[in-house]
């Protein structure tokens, strides 16, 4: 009876614990037309969550390009294509709209009146991964480079049609860079964050800034990191955490709040074999945490690695499957604040890999503990 | 003063003339010759979708909708066999539907499919289930989505002698898979029957069925299926079951011909009953249908000797309505609230005139619909008879009803015009 009791304890004390150090479950799941074939050559990914946030939609760029989302029992592909667009970012709308940019600015979207296609800008640079976010009200927002400058420019869509202004402090010069990230905060305000001279830079536009860009620096050293390796999201209280290569490491950047400082890490080492658009991702899910999902090379293998960030600290470190390197990979969180990511298996096919719970730690301990009850 | 007096009655009238108006059932036939049951959901514009099986012509599900000349069936691609459908539309307007799809006719032996429709991707269909050897088929299945679009779905595996033994599927996202679990609570036996689920806002699901001797109530709620206190119920086996605003789990039901309406309170008080109607022979177990609008007005539909009733409860007493004196033995009445919180409901009927069991639609609100008004004005009377009349003895390539066809025979005949005289005089508006 002793020994049962302090079993108990033993897994309560494990279970509250375990949340922040187990491993996950993930679920496998290729992706496939109806017919059960696989869905063209492998491609960059990008993923978003649609109809009650919880039914994954995985863009595809590449030699085939599209869209498909999953339906009960099956994915269905939608009709449009990206043509020779690569490097997607995805992001899901307040009203589960699910939206990709592609590097030549092409923004297809799904929502309540199924696809749509169309350019933020006729004037994107192509070749480096532009930025999707949503704002508040479900409008989306694309942080992109024109051709004809090159000057980081946001384009906001409003009633149908796309409005451009360029990223620039009021008397200061534009910027010119080739690697940012988009997100908006609870005030609906653009942040964005970007290399400018070889240094992390960040800016602000909206309520609070009197809707005139407020750079702040973020890091004084320089970036060494590979062209268009960037991306961003906001945690709880609006604090950024901005995910960036550095050279062969995968660096983060977060704002603290209470030293009113930046800080900057290495999170883990990246693999070599990132495409231009980079193959790591990270998003907020809806309790103010952030999932890092990247492509790590561990001992020369391309290795899916998923961490967790819920604002007081990284919470372990997951190494899923080996992957294709040379693809974006995308992460999205259902309603559940499960995450799904999108990626290429060494098999070449598409995926997501889907995490629910609970963790395989707590059942292992569970299981061990009840056998040693029964032999007793 | 007596201008005053008139222009106070007038409006007094017009008043009222606008209450009556707003509650008043409109009762449309949507088809002919069906007699396997309905459902009705709403699209984002409110405006009625059917979905039914067996109309003539094809041998499987057809969706209908209301056009400006009338309502369309159109069929429902690969569903031969299909009968027994329930239907709901996701928070991105797309079609969810749950089915059965008849193996053999011969043997009654039922698959359970799901499918659905976008605005952008054709019908798309998945199996949930197949009748393996150790149980004979599958039955009486009912639909619900969760506020995330995740469908969850009861039915019946039936055993022959065996009995049937109840069952829950959800898709699981995670994994791309149907998982399956059988309510254990609910036993085993022949008797029960007409399944219904229901889910709250908050994610609850309830499950209820009836059989000969008590209505039986199951709510899942923090990751586990619990079982409520039994209610006796009558010998009609009529139940069904719908969350109250508050997520309380609510069931009508006949007992001693009565129909009753029960709320479980907690566990500590249990049910809390009350009588709705008294009824005379409440025809079949397909024919109560219970739902909630979401401003929590309880509505029933049941069948009182052979005529359609709905009651209501809006301040405390229940009132009763017939929306059609005379409907089939086995209405199977699916109701729901639209986006109005009007009740809207599809039941199966009877035409006396055509001495054929229709599907009908009934709401308030709905655009008044004859198959005979031919001149679409909303009144049968010489100008529909006229144009009945210039087509008289003809015989059609093909069957016409937009000519006064109407038992579509491909020619104009007495039938007809026995068709038409049944709707002489009928007024839409």
């Amino acid at each position: 009876m002793k020994k049962q009791i302090l079993y108990a304890t033993l897994v309560i004390c494990v279970v509250f614990v375990n949340g922040a150090f187990a491993g996950r479950t993930w679920f496998y799941n290729e992706i496939t037309d109806s017919h059960g074939d696989p869905i063209g050559p492998p491609g960059d990914t990008a993923i978003g969550m649609r109809s009650g946030n919880a039914w994954p939609v995985v863009g595809y760029a590449g030699p085939s390009s599209g869209a498909s989302c999953m339906l009960p029992g099956a994915w269905a592909s939608g009709p449009i294509s990206f043509g020779n667009g690569r490097f997607l970012d995805g992001a899901t709308a307040p009203d589960s709209t699910v939206a990709f940019v592609s590097d030549m600015g092409q923004v297809v979207t799904l929502g309540k009146t199924g696809w749509s296609s169309s350019f933020c800008s006729s004037t994107v640079y192509s070749h480096y991964k532009n930025s999707i976010a949503f704002n508040g009200n479900s409008a989306p927002g694309v942080l992109y480079r024109p051709m004809n400058n090159n000057y980081l420019t946001l384009s906001m869509k409003s009633g149908g049609a796309w409005y451009a202004s360029t990223v620039q402090e009021s008397g200061g010069p534009p910027v010119f860079t080739d690697a940012y990230a988009l997100d908006f905060d609870s005030y609906n305000q653009a942040n964005v964050a970007f290399r400018y001279n070889d240094r992390l830079r960040y800016a602000t536009k909206g309520v609070l800034t009197g809707n005139q860009w407020i750079f702040n620096s973020i890091e004084d050293a320089p970036v060494i990191g590979s062209v268009g390796q960037f991306d961003m999201a906001l945690a709880a209280d609006d604090v950024p955490y901005v995910l960036y290569n550095n050279g062969s490491s995968l660096n983060y950047a977060v704002y603290d709040r209470h030293s009113n400082s930046w800080m900057t890490n290495i999170l883990d080492v990246l693999s070599s074999g990132s495409p231009p658009g980079g193959n790591f991702c990270v998003t907020a899910d809806s309790s103010g945490g952030v999932g890092v999902a990247y492509v790590a090379d561990l001992a020369g293998q391309n290795m899916l690695s998923y961490a967790y960030n819920n604002g007081s600290g990284w919470m372990g470190l997951d190494r899923l499957v080996e992957v294709r390197a040379e693809y974006t990979i995308g992460l999205a969180f259902d309603y559940e604040n499960n995450p799904v990511i999108s990626f290429v298996g060494m098999d070449g096919r598409m995926k997501i890999a889907y995490d629910p719970v609970p963790e395989p730690a707590t059942l292992a301990v569970l299981a061990l503990g009840f056998a040693l009850i029964r032999r007793r | 003063m007596n201008r005053i007096c008139c222009v106070y009655l007038l409006c007094v009238l017009s008043f009222c003339g606008v209450c009556f108006a707003d509650d008043a059932f409109t009762v449309n036939i949507v088809a002919y010759g069906t007699a396997n049951s309905g459902t009705v959901a709403v699209d984002i514009n409110n405006s009625p979708i059917v979905v039914t099986s067996s109309l003539s012509g094809y041998d499987g599900l057809s969706i209908i909708t209301q056009t400006p000349a009338g309502y369309e069936a159109n069929g429902v691609p690969d569903t031969n066999g299909g009968v027994w459908p329930r239907l709901k539309f996701t928070s991105n307007s797309e079609l969810s539907l749950v089915y059965l799809k008849n193996l053999s006719e011969a043997a009654l032996s039922y698959e359970l499919w799901y499918g659905s429709k976008g605005s952008w991707f054709d019908w798309t269909f998945s199996r949930i289930e197949g009748p393996p050897s150790s149980y004979s088929s599958i039955s009486r299945p009912d639909m619900d989505l969760t506020a995330n679009d995740i469908p969850h779905i009861v039915y019946y595996r039936s055993g022959g002698i065996q009995g049937s033994w109840v069952f829950h599927t959800f898709f699981d996202v995670h994994s791309q898979q149907w998982i399956k679990e059988q309510l254990t609570g609910f036993g085993s036996g022949g008797g029960l029957s007409n399944l219904s689920i229901d889910i709250a806002p908050d994610g609850k699901i309830m499950a209820s069925a009836s059989n000969t001797q008590e209505v039986k109530v199951a709510v899942y709620s923090d990751g586990s299926w619990s079982y409520l206190p039994s209610l006796q119920a009558g010998t009609g086996r009529i139940s069904s079951g719908s969350f109250t605003a508050d997520s309380l789990p609510a069931v009508a039901f006949e007992r001693s011909g009565q129909i009753i309406y029960a709320v479980y309170i907690n566990d500590v008080i249990g049910w809390a009953e009350t009588i709705v109607a008294p009824v005379i022979t409440p025809s079949s177990q397909y024919s109560i249908a219970l739902a909630h609008s979401s401003t929590d007005v309880p509505g029933i539909v049941y069948v009182d000797n052979q005529s359609l009733m709905y009651a209501s409860n809006v301040a405390g007493g229940w009132t009763t309505t017939m929306i059609d004196e005379q409907v089939a033995q086995d209405a199977k009445p699916n109701l729901i609230f639209d986006h109005n919180d009007k009740p809207l409901m599809v039941y199966d009927g009877y035409d006396e005139c055509a001495d054929m069991l229709t599907l009908n639609i009934a709401g308030i609100g709905l655009e008044p619909f004859n198959i005979a008004d031919l001149n679409k004005d909303k009144v049968v009377n010489l100008h529909d008879f006229a144009i009945l009349a210039s087509y008289w003895m003809t015989i059609l390539p093909e069957p016409d009803l937009a000519i006064g066809d109407f038992d579509q025979n491909a020619k104009i005949d007495a039938l007809d015009l026995r068709w038409l005289s049944c709707n002489w005089l009928w007024q839409g508006e």
